[in-house]
């Protein structure tokens, strides 16, 4: 007497499961797009060198401003040990890049007061 | 004679770099993880953009792979676990713009007859079904019914007791019978 309704449950349960792996085939089909391994590799493979390839196209970019700002600060700092060799005391390397007069007593102590109040409004 | 080398061979050499070799990995489960995948998320565009997701972390989680489990078996602990994400995503976008459609969308009761079976195709109408079961729910039901675990392995992979899988097991089945009656009943 048990037999009928566990056996009907059982071909229920089987044709369910039928139903089901059935669409899921079918979804699989309609949902994916065609040379998904081909994508999936070229993603991969970008995937490996990220920060290299952030790096190289930073680099391209930004090279011509590089190279242009280096050459200015190279001529700058030319033009400023030229004109250092006019000091009368030995400058410092410091003071030789940035173009700076050297202090020394004489100079710190040369501040003319009066021609300060005349600049000053 | 050429022996066909197995996922664990494969999965050794793609670790070292070959990429010619996780390639072949993906070929040979990227329908079942499709199948997984479009399971749970049913008929939807988004099944292709998992798919990639999938093997994207199994490449990135390769040396973690310790080989206790399949290799079948790991990818479908990915995919099963980055489709519970995408539902859990589409549920918070669904809470924000709620589409008039999904209201309008009337599922057929069960009892309802024959003609009323006709106005919807049976693969709409085991979607809608899915969509009806709560997701963890899916994916008990597409781990025993559609990849065919069995219960144990389904556990392991939800990473929940075996009697757990059984109960959500039995209430959704429950559930989709109740919809899906009719087309159980006429093709008996």
């Amino acid at each position: 007497m048990n037999q009928l309704p566990s056996s009907t449950s059982k071909d229920n349960n089987q044709h369910l499961h039928s139903l089901l792996r059935e669409t899921a085939e079918i979804n699989a089909v309609s949902g994916m797009q065609p040379f998904l391994a081909d994508r999936i590799m070229r993603r991969i493979q970008t995937l490996n060198q990220p920060e290299e390839q952030l790096w190289q196209t930073l680099w391209l970019a930004f090279r011509p401003v590089a190279l242009a700002s280096a050459l200015l600060i190279l001529g700058f700092v030319s033009y400023n040990a030229s004109v250092s060799r006019n000091y009368e005391v030995e400058p410092t390397p410091t003071e030789v890049v940035f173009g700076l007069q050297p202090l020394t007593l004489t100079t710190a102590y040369s501040a003319n007061l009066d021609e300060f109040l005349l600049t000053t409004p | 004679m050429t022996l066909t080398p197995s996922d664990d061979t494969l999965i050794n050499r793609a670790r070292k770099g070959d990429q010619n070799a996780f390639r072949e990995l993906l070929e040979r489960h990227q329908q079942m993880v499709a199948r997984t995948v479009a399971g749970m998320l049913g008929a939807s565009a988004d099944v292709d953009d998992l798919v990639q997701e999938v093997f994207i972390r199994f490449y990135k989680t390769l040396d973690r792979f310790r080989g206790d489990a399949a290799c079948s078996t790991y990818l479908t602990r990915i995919a099963i676990n980055a489709s519970l994400d995408a539902l859990r995503r589409r549920k918070r976008m669904r809470s924000r713009f709620i589409s008039r459609d999904d209201e309008t969308v009337i599922l057929p009761e069960p009892g309802f007859h024959d003609t009323e079976t006709d106005r919807f195709d049976r693969t709409e109408l085991i979607n809608l079904a899915m969509n009806k079961l709560k997701p963890h729910h899916r994916a008990v039901v597409v781990l025993r019914l559609v990849d065919g675990y069995s219960t144990a392995e389904a556990a392991r992979i939800l990473g929940i007791p075996q009697g757990t899988v059984l109960s959500r097991l039995s209430r959704a089945t429950a559930r989709l019978r109740g919809i899906l009656g009719p087309i159980l009943a006429e093709e008996d």
